[in-house]
């Protein structure tokens, strides 16, 4: 017996991962539909890049889906894979993206540790170089090991070892249109694991 | 996810969203991901305190900008902002302290915002910063306090110690402190200066108690010097008030559980979070921090690190002697910094005005009220300092405690994991690149060292069969109880096992058990050969401490050979500076001495002085015991002994230096130092110096230890030469008694009894008492095989003297030439023996009339007995009699073949 789709996002909403599978697989081809690339970024974006993010941000996000109705989980999956497709182009567009050296302190990477709170919004001032710094750093090792694995991978590459955008495709195997999907996500995730009531999220008098 | 792109296709949609489902499984799926991400938050939290940020000024309300010009200079603090400005109606420069969070403040903060404003109004002190005005602007807290126009006493405190840029650039890469220049003669006068200044900060301190106010977070940085000189104390944010209309606010600000203060002056009460202890003693501590940076530049102890790291330095690790810092400082001033540094506050001043009024006394040369340590309690901070870094931690405190047996031995080896961890920080910092994975090894060496103290725990506590008894439970008794249990369990963990019997190893040697040592150091060799190969740190750890072991068991050869061993690796292992080498050096060394081989024993020495000196500093503790192990070295060479006095006395005056002459190190440093002087034939001096080390080895070991037991035995050889034979056979018997339950009946160690009593009964004389004691050392020696030992050898020496003495020639002839088959000629310790044999066999065959035989084996004898110095000089000048007479005999017979010369040129080496 094939479950309806209102049942099978039932299960899905409520953890059942193989539920959700079968659902991504039914809604895959029409999702691929809807992404239209411009061919500019043939090169360095495919669909199956934001098909591959997007179906993991499915994974990690279905506990937060509300149902609304038929079609709302394709809505829904399209709008992650548009967030994605939009990002991922935003940054492509970039003319110039800061050179790793910018990013990287010359502490390497405990500063580097501090410039990515910094990056991520989570503090309006650059810590002080204090001891705290050896801390911060081994916080954030411990918060990308909490990551889905390619999330942490792009992180500790780009954001922390420094690497090119290219470099860290070519180490992935990814485009770099697929990087820069991960690391945007992978940052949003990292803000949520380090917690928006750490004292480095609250603005400074 | 997989790396390389998946074909296109219907798999490849499945190959997507199962790689996809594997991503998001592996973050969602780990263990304690929920603790994880608490434990991470938290790390940021703390780090947070420690970072320090900038403040837009349009945060202040309106009104106050009215009343106020704003200059710009804004400070940051825990609790709040403070920004500089001036009253515009009067001009004067006020700081004005703004809560951070403004309206969105919870109702703790505010509490405790108002709370500083009321204290700083009751607070009326020339020393403490005056208030001005106080106020709630648009739900903005704020007050107006007097600006201190001058420098923090952090600034203030580098301007008073010239050569602290200097110093501490020269320093950075071993990380010590600074010391005062004596360079810029200013020492003393800085010294006065900087004691005046905080005199003053201690009393207004201490006036901020007498109204009920702990302070709770006193720094340098919440102490402004003004352009007078004159200090002042700001910030009274984390304060807490003792008094009946405080206590609610105060008790629901500790039962936030927030942390109160700044991490580096924090007490031990307060870095343990146990917030309801923090009293004004609390102070006290972080007056002793700040005093302690005044007086030498640096911290008590490292805080590098993260804020964990630093919290566990504060309760657990012991302040750096300040004296070792700063030279210019005397003990009475270095006993009111510790005073005020205890860990536990009841060991503290009781009050600041305690410790100000000590600080008077002492800058007016009147007794200072506080004492140092006793003894015992040193030792046991001792314990507790050095058992942590190789895990026994608590557990030890338990041995200590309850048998007041302290493990000198395992005192030493944990030094050495302690500067070895600290040298690693130090590369760790010298080189960026290195970090990451210097951190990752030390962290896994710390969750090693984790496990291993978790093994041992659970041997040394837990169940054990002592855990319940009403009985007081030895040191000994724990141990062997540790043993037992490791003989079942750890299998799993070969690592942590072998660690473990290295450490049980080292304690059981420590507390003055050398069998039970040596069982578990040859287990750990053999465990450490199976998992790391022939060669490794840990064997070479393991070899040096067996071969000490093996030495103080009478084991010489075996010492020898292990110690040969060690240092064979250490050198292939280290080939730069490490103490592990020094140590393998030194364990060689004293090998080769006890086997009577100084002169290679020496260079050795020298050789790990220079590499202590160069990786610990020439006033370092090693160097000292190196020195010590000079001296001994050089004692066998009779024309070093002043020398070797004067070395020692270099030692002793380090130690002193250092630990008051208290260390446990002293022990073994006195008898040295006693052997030094009964060389010299100094023996009142050399008896005094015994006795000294009897009573502190007893004091610091208790009676049953090896380091007590050698210099009462070398007493009792100092009582018999000097004929206080009475005094000699009482002490020999203690001694025996204590040899016995240290070293078990089967040690060669006990045959030196038997020998000690015979000689007494010689010298009485009673001979045929001597001659029993002989024949039981002899006897024992047979039982353990050990008939080639040198203390078999001396005995047959000695009893073959009183056999020939008594014409008992055919009984001593089998001696002798069983002491020829047993002493070898190419053995250092026991060439004597075989040419003193020669020689009595000559002896034999002159009162047999067989000259010329007899003139050979005395000629031998004779011969031999010049090529060594070890042999006692009465019994080479009885063989060149012996001789002498022969060729009299020769002479009498064949008068003319020039037997009288050689007679003659016999009795000439007689003269002195």
């Amino acid at each position: 017996m094939i479950d309806s789709e209102g049942e099978l996002l039932k299960r899905a909403i409520g953890g059942d991962m193989s539920a959700l599978t079968t659902l991504l697989e039914h809604n895959c081809e029409a999702l691929r539909a809807m992404l239209n690339i411009d061919k500019k970024w043939a090169s360095v974006l495919d669909p199956d890049d934001v098909l591959q993010v997007t179906f993991l941000e499915a994974f990690l996000q279905i506990g937060k889906f509300k149902a609304e109705g038929s079609g709302a989980f394709l809505g829904w999956l399209n709008r992650i894979a548009q967030n994605n497709l939009r990002d991922a182009v935003r940054e492509l567009s970039a003319v110039k993206r800061s050179p790793p050296g910018q990013r990287i302190g010359a502490g390497g990477q405990q500063d580097s540790a501090l410039h990515l709170l910094a990056n991520l919004g989570m503090t309006t001032t650059t810590p002080s170089r204090s001891a705290a710094s050896a801390e911060v750093s081994a916080a954030i090792n411990s918060a990308i090991a909490l990551m889905p694995p390619d999330y942490g991978t792009v992180v500790r590459l780009y954001d922390l070892e420094g690497k090119s955008i290219g470099d860290v495709a070519v180490a992935m195997g990814r485009t770099a249109g697929a990087v820069h999907m991960l690391r945007t996500r992978a940052h949003e995730h990292l803000r949520e694991i380090l917690g928006s009531d750490t004292a480095f999220f609250s603005q400074c008098a | 996810m997989n790396n390389s792109r998946p074909a296109s296709g219907h798999s490849n949609v499945r190959d997507l969203i199962a790689g996809a489902r594997s991503q998001a499984e592996a973050a969602r799926d780990l263990p304690g991901r929920g603790d994880r991400i608490a434990a991470v938050r938290a790390t940021l939290a703390v780090a947070d305190s420690q970072s320090s940020g900038h403040f837009d000024s349009d945060a202040l309300p309106k009104e106050l900008l009215e009343q106020f010009r704003l200059t710009g200079q804004v400070y940051r603090g825990g609790q709040g902002f403070v920004c500089v400005a001036v009253q515009k109606s009067t001009g004067r420069r006020v700081a004005i302290k703004v809560m951070r969070d403004g309206p969105f403040s919870d109702r703790e903060d505010c509490l405790r915002f108002e709370r500083e404003a009321r204290i700083l109004a009751q607070l009326d002190h020339p020393n403490i910063v005056g208030i001005i005005d106080s106020g709630l602007s648009r739900g903005l807290f704020y007050f107006v306090m007097d600006f201190v126009e001058g420098e923090p006493l952090s600034s203030w405190m580098s301007t008073r110690a010239e050569s602290l840029s200097q110093a501490k650039r020269e320093r950075s890469s071993s990380r010590r402190s600074f010391r005062f220049s004596r360079a810029t003669g200013r020492g003393r006068e800085d010294l006065n200066d900087i004691l005046k200044l905080f005199l003053k900060v201690a009393n207004a301190i201490h006036a901020a108690h007498l109204r009920g106010v702990i302070h709770r977070d006193l720094k340098p940085g919440n102490i402004h010097v003004d352009s007078a000189g004159e200090p002042h104390i700001l910030d009274f944010g984390m304060a807490k008030v003792d008094d009946v209309g405080g206590g609610s606010s105060a008790s629901a600000m500790t039962q936030s559980g927030r942390f109160f203060g700044s991490l580096p002056w924090a007490s031990p009460e307060q870095a343990a979070g146990r917030f309801t202890e923090v009293d004004v003693r609390s102070d006290v501590y972080a007056l002793g921090v700040i005093l302690y940076q005044m007086l030498s530049g640096t911290f008590p102890y490292s805080l590098d690190g993260g804020p964990a790291q630093v919290l566990y330095v504060i309760q657990n690790v012991e302040p750096t002697r300040i004296r070792s810092r700063n030279a210019l400082i005397d003990d009475e001033l270095e006993t009111i910094v510790h005073k005020c540094l205890q860990k536990d506050p009841s060991r503290r001043y009781q009050s600041a005005g305690e410790l100000s009024e000590d600080l008077r006394r002492h800058q007016a040369g009147e007794p200072i009220a506080a004492k140092r340590d006793a003894l015992p309690y040193l030792i046991k901070k001792a314990a507790r300092r050095y058992a942590m870094p190789l895990g026994i931690a608590a557990t030890f405190m338990v041995l200590v405690v309850s048998a007041l047996i302290v493990s000198v031995w395992l005192w030493r080896v944990a030094a050495d994991a302690e500067k070895t961890a600290l040298r690693e920080r130090d590369r760790t910092l010298a080189s960026e690149q290195e970090q990451t994975r210097q951190r990752a090894r030390a962290e896994s060496e710390a969750a090693h060292a984790r496990s291993v103290n978790s093994l041992l725990q659970q041997l040394l506590t837990g169940s054990s069969p002592y855990h319940n008894s009403n009985r007081e439970v030895t040191a000994r008794e724990l141990l062997e109880s540790a043993a037992r249990k490791l003989e079942v369990g750890a299998a799993d963990q070969p690592e942590v096992e072998a660690r473990a019997r290295i450490t049980l190893g080292a304690a059981f040697f420590g507390i003055g058990h050398p069998k039970e040592a040596a069982q578990q150091l040859t287990i750990a060799l053999k465990m450490w050969t199976d998992i790391r190969g022939n060669e490794s740190p840990e064997i070479v750890e393991t070899l040096g401490l067996l071969s000490l072991v093996r030495l103080v068991e009478g084991d010489r050869n075996e010492a020898e050979s292990l110690a040969r061993r060690c240092l064979d690796m250490s050198r292939r292992l280290y080939p730069g500076d490490d103490v592990q080498k020094g140590i393998a050096l030194e364990c060689m060394a004293k090998a080769l001495i006890e086997q009577g081989k100084p002169a290679e024993a020496e260079p050795l020495i020298q050789e790990a002085i220079a590499l202590y000196g160069r990786l610990e500093g020439e006033d370092s503790l090693r160097v000292s015991r190196g020195l010590v192990n000079l001296a001994r070295a050089m004692l066998h060479d009779r024309s070093k002994v002043d020398e070797s006095l004067r070395i020692l006395e270099d030692a002793l005056a380090i130690n002193r230096r250092r630990f008051g002459g208290k260390h446990a190190d002293m022990v073994q440093n006195l008898t040295a130092l006693a052997n030094i002087l009964a060389a010299n034939k100094n023996d009142v001096d050399a008896e005094s110096r015994y006795l000294e080390a009897i009573a502190l080895g007893r004091e610091v070991f208790g009676p049953d230890h090896p380091d007590v037991v050698v210099p009462e035995a070398n007493l009792v050889t100092l009582y018999i030469r000097n004929n206080r034979l009475a005094e000699a056979e009482v002490l020999a018997y203690q001694v025996h008694d204590a040899e016995l339950r240290i070293f078990g009946p089967d040690n060669p160690r006990i045959l030196g009894h038997e020998q000690t009593l015979g000689e007494i009964r010689e010298r009485i004389p009673d001979l045929p008492g001597a001659e029993a004691h002989y024949r039981a050392a002899l006897e024992n020696a047979a039982r353990l095989n050990v008939e080639r030992h040198i203390t078999a050898c001396i005995v047959r020496s000695n009893l073959a003297i009183l056999l020939v003495d008594a014409g008992r020639y055919d009984e001593a002839q089998a001696l002798l030439e069983e002491q020829i088959m047993n002493s070898d000629a190419d053995s250092v310790l026991t060439k004597w023996c075989f040419f003193h044999a020669k020689s009595l066999l000559g002896e034999i065959r002159m009162a047999q009339g067989q000259w010329a035989e007899a003139e050979l084996l005395l000629k031998e004898g004779v011969d031999g007995l010049k090529t060594t110095s070890l042999v006692a000089p009465r019994r080479r000048r009885r063989a060149i009699e012996q001789l002498a007479r022969c060729y009299d005999e020769l002479n009498i017979a064949s008068p003319g073949a020039g037997n009288d010369t050689k007679a003659a040129l016999c009795r000439e080496q007689l003269s002195p």
